[in-house]
């Protein structure tokens, strides 16, 4: 038994390591899986949260190609198969020992520059006004080279064959240089104690995840969470979570949630689960091995055709960005009613997601940290993207490099968070001036319904965008939108603050 | 007879130090005391009544930055509007499945970085010029302050230096010490990130100099170095792994040239954990770190909670050291280990093989993850330094298939391979997987 404690957290930590490394260089949003060749997800790296549920389903789908083939890598965007949304290309390559499938190896590579054939005068309303949707297909032809097909298809989104070509070449490579790492880990646990030993990790994070959600009581446990709006209805969207405990088995019921909405706010199963999964392992005390045993410890009933649980072609470009923060939100909130004392105040609850159009076709995506939620203990933290979201701040000065734009200012957002026995962190704020004429889509969330606190903590201050077009300043914008705005206009973006927790203690003046 | 050529590590927990004179060579080792960055140094050359020529130095600016909170008299300069973005960071918790998130401590307080009116495009070119009347208002603000070292890092100035040029010229004309952005590379962030490092790195350099000066050291003979050069260049491919007691450095030589050169995650003060509170599905970990904090190391007096350095002890057969101020306890440390190891049904010397085992994998396997393609690590030549260079040497090659390796302690202190050490932890020699 002890040998294999120790053998397992060397594979679980190597193998970490080895997907970490394998998607340095493949953009900010990174993320990474082993899988096994039925599909199981053995480990997983991402920086973002959210990502972890979608290698498996995406892989799964693979099989709708048949066997993976020795020495070919697959593509896949398609959110309906497994995936998160149309620009978040997923590769999946085959690791082959004496011609034996032993592995899937998977990495996610961003390209928000997919969406700008779609991206017109209002909020996508389809999947298909996202980008291209690309069903699992092999990246090579005969003889080692890119699909020409897939790269003149891609290419009229991207900056053509060239530079896809390119693109596909570093991601094939850094696979390749990951399945070296992985077989010379295999030679050095032994192929047959491997098998065994992802078994171990996979029930050790089920178990160990069932372990910590013995904190919550048996019961029923009821919230509903607010989306603003989807950029068409006026009234806001709801998420209505149901946690049910009894012993070991935690259900979470999202029967009661709105029907899938016209904006591109939907989510599909994969995004609800991971978000389900990223609240719920706050209980833990620390980061459990990301595999599939986490997703063995709880069950979900994400009722189709809902926001949470999308039926294909609805748009979920925002979804995965600002309505997974409200799932995380709404099983917080059941926690928070089961054991008010361990729980924290939810986050500032936004990515202030928004895209840049320029009028020569290039795409940016603007997204921006937010305060987060006091907790019981301690006060919430300025400036941090929370919950599902933890992918780093992108350079100012390379954004305004690819992109006809001007960062004015960037900076703390004071007095956002809210108050209480603990504040609420601090949002951000940020001035970009545009120096060409530029579509900008507005997407972000949290400026309607503010960050809640708890405990008799108070709200954090709502989100705010404020433009500054031809010299007139308009304040608290509301909407979501796409707004077309010249060269010298302004827009500012500030972050919600996250809600305070417990009562404020005020100082009796008698006591001075 | 010639004065002694020093070489000293200051570290955070000891300082060894290297003299040579006359074809003779010393080593020394002493505890360094936590809040005074030479005061170990000083108390070998008093103690030892060593006279130095010169004085090459190392030191962690950076850890005992954090450790002593320097940078009173530091000041940033950004262009106006981006005064937060040092402590925004880039607003990233450590974890993606952890909640907590903490911006690292502030380098330079929030009340010493400045603002200034100008700016310069992605494409290098002046949008908003440079106003002395702007500079001549920080000025006063500066001397206010009592300020005495300016790191200036601008937006844009990679593209073009000319304002921070212009900012340090005036600034120097004024008597600052001045370190500038753009001769850092990297982001807007790392380069500022890195001139502040390098400004608050003054002060304690400074306060360095002066002690030693009172001890008859002259200033002149001081030099301040960031890493030891590579002593041994074959012609192949050379990795130096720096085995100390609270750090693990990599670097990586291709063709004699440093292609590489960072700490890795794992080093001996990290602690020994083992999570067993789920039925059959026990967990061993290892981390976080113990360095100069309390719990740990045990073989060194300090707490309760074993780390890598006492599974060393305990493998490797640890003898006490000639340190007077070193607690050395090998039976509480037996003891504790015991107990752990009850809880796993395993002996004391099971236990700490087995941490041992999964501490050098979990290491080569890190240092591979650091390999870039080209350099040919099978052909490589493996040179370990440091205390504990001797024991992990032959442990890391089997691991990483290199076949030529050769491990030096004081490698990167002296080309000579002499064990006359004082206050050298001793080992028993190295240890076997």
């Amino acid at each position: 038994m002890s040998s294999e404690a120790f053998i397992a957290e060397t594979v679980n930590q190597s193998s970490r390591k080895i997907l970490q490394q394998l998607t340095q260089g493949l953009g900010s949003r990174r993320a990474a899986a082993l899988l096994d060749p039925q599909g199981n997800l053995l480990q997983g790296f991402c920086t973002d949260g959210i990502d972890i549920g979608y290698f498996e389903p995406v892989v799964k789908n693979m099989g709708l190609l048949g066997p993976i083939k020795m020495g070919e890598t697959y593509l896949c965007n398609d959110p309906y198969l497994g995936n998160t949304r149309l620009c978040d290309l997923v590769f999946t390559r085959g690791v082959f020992q004496k011609n034996q499938l032993r592995y899937l190896i998977s990495v996610k590579v961003s390209r928000p520059q997919l969406t700008k054939l779609g991206f017109g005068d209002e909020l996508f309303t389809n999947l298909d006004a996202e980008g291209l949707r690309i069903p699992p297909t092999p990246i090579e032809v005969d003889g080692g080279k890119f699909n020409p097909d897939l790269l003149g298809y891609l290419g009229q989104a991207e900056g053509g064959p060239a530079e896809l070509e390119e693109l596909f070449s570093n991601v094939r490579n850094q696979i390749l240089w990951a399945e070296k790492q992985i077989i010379q880990l295999e030679n050095q646990t032994g192929a047959r104690s491997m098998g065994k030993i992802w078994q171990y990790l996979w029930k050790y994070s089920e178990n160990k995840l069932k372990k910590a959600m013995e904190l919550i009581p048996d019961g029923e446990y009821s919230t509903t969470e607010t989306l603003d709006h989807d950029g068409f209805q006026d009234s806001g969207v709801k998420i209505k979570c149901t946690l049910s405990i009894e012993g070991h088995h935690t259900f979470l019921n999202f029967t009661g949630t709105s029907k899938q909405v016209k904006g591109p706010y939907n989510c599909t199963e994969t995004l609800t689960a991971a978000a389900c999964l990223w609240a719920l392992h706050t209980l833990s005390r620390e980061t459990l091995p990301l595999n599939g045993g986490l997703f063995k410890a709880f069950a979900l009933e994400a009722p189709r055709g809902s926001i949470v649980n999308a039926n294909s072609p609805a748009p979920v470009f925002a979804g995965a960005f600002e309505t997974t923060k409200r799932i995380v939100d709404s099983v917080q909130g059941c926690l928070s009613q089961a054991i008010p004392n361990l729980i924290g105040s939810p986050s500032g609850g936004s990515t202030g997601l928004a895209l840049f159009k320029s009028t020569d076709g290039k795409v940016a995506l603007h997204t921006i940290a937010c305060g987060s939620g006091a907790k019981p203990y301690q006060d919430g933290q300025a400036g941090f993207y929370t919950d599902v979201h933890n992918s780093p701040e992108i350079s100012l000065e390379k954004w305004e490099k690819d992109f006809p734009l001007r960062v004015l200012d960037f900076g703390f957002r004071s007095e956002s968070g809210g108050h209480g026995l603990h504040k609420g962190g601090n949002g951000l704020t940020r001035t970009i001036e545009f120096l060409e004429e530029t579509k900008v889509m507005l997407l972000g969330d949290r400026r309607v319904n503010k960050p809640k606190g708890l405990n008799s903590g108070t709200s954090g201050t709502p989100a705010d965008v404020s433009i500054l077009r031809q010299g007139q300043l308009e304040k608290g914008f509301k909407g979501k939108s796409v707004l077309t705005l010249n060269k010298g206009d302004r827009i500012t973006f500030s972050s919600a603050g996250g809600g305070g927790w417990g009562a404020e203690v005020t100082k009796d003046p008698d006591d001075e | 007879m010639s004065q002694w050529e020093i070489t000293a590590d200051v570290r955070e927990i000891f300082v060894d130090l290297c003299a040579t004179r006359d074809g003779e060579t010393k080593f020394f080792r002493t505890l360094n005391r936590k809040d005074v960055l030479s005061t170990g140094l000083i108390e070998i050359f008093k103690k030892d009544e060593l006279l130095p020529a010169s004085l090459k130095l190392r030191t962690d600016v950076q850890r005992v930055f954090t450790r002593e909170h320097w940078g009173e008299n530091t000041a940033l300069i950004t262009t106006e509007g981006f005064e937060d973005l040092l402590s925004i960071g880039d607003s990233t918790r450590s974890e993606s499945f952890g909640s907590i998130g903490t911006h690292p401590p502030s380098i330079i307080p929030q009340d010493q970085v400045f603002g200034i009116a100008e700016r310069i495009d992605a494409h290098g070119k002046i949008v908003r010029p440079l106003e002395k009347s702007d500079f001549d208002f920080f000025l006063s603000k500066l001397k206010l302050a009592q300020i005495k070292t300016v790191c200036v890092s601008l937006i844009n100035a990679k593209q073009n230096p000319q304002h921070e040029k212009q900012l340090a010229e005036w600034l120097k004309a004024e008597n600052f010490a001045v370190f500038t952005g753009h001769q850092r590379e990297g982001s807007e962030r790392q380069r500022t990130q890195a001139c502040t490092m390098e400004g608050i790195a003054k002060e304690p350099e400074e306060k360095i100099c002066e002690e030693l000066e009172k001890i008859g050291i002259s200033q002149e003979n001081i030099q301040f170095v960031d890493s030891w050069q590579s002593h041994a260049h074959s012609g192949s491919d050379e990795l130096h792994l720096g085995c100390y007691e609270d750090r693990t450095t990599l670097t990586l030589f291709k063709n004699g040239d440093e292609i590489l050169k960072t700490d890795l995650s794992l080093h001996p003060c990290l602690t020994l954990n083992l999570d067993n509170d789920i039925k059959n599905f026990h967990l061993a970990t290892i981390g976080p770190a113990s360095v100069g904090s309390e719990p740990g190391p045990i073989c060194l007096g300090k707490g309760i909670e074993p780390c890598i350095l006492d599974a060393l002890a305990l493998v490797a057969k640890l003898e006490p050291p000639d340190i007077s101020r070193i607690k050395f306890e090998p039976k509480k440390l037996e003891r504790t280990m015991a107990a752990m190891a009850k809880r796993m049904s395993e002996t004391t010397m099971v236990l700490a093989r087995s941490y041992l085992d999964m501490y050098l994998k979990l290491l080569t396997s890190e240092i591979r993850t650091h390999i870039p393609l080209g350099f040919e690590m099978e052909n490589c030549h493996l040179v370990t330094q440091g205390p504990l260079a001797e024991i992990f040497c032959h442990p890391v090659a089997k691991l990483l298939n290199i076949t030529k390796f050769q491990g030096n302690p004081w490698g990167p202190l002296s080309s000579s391979e002499s064990n006359n050490v004082k206050g050298h932890l001793k080992f028993g020699g190295a240890i076997e997987l």
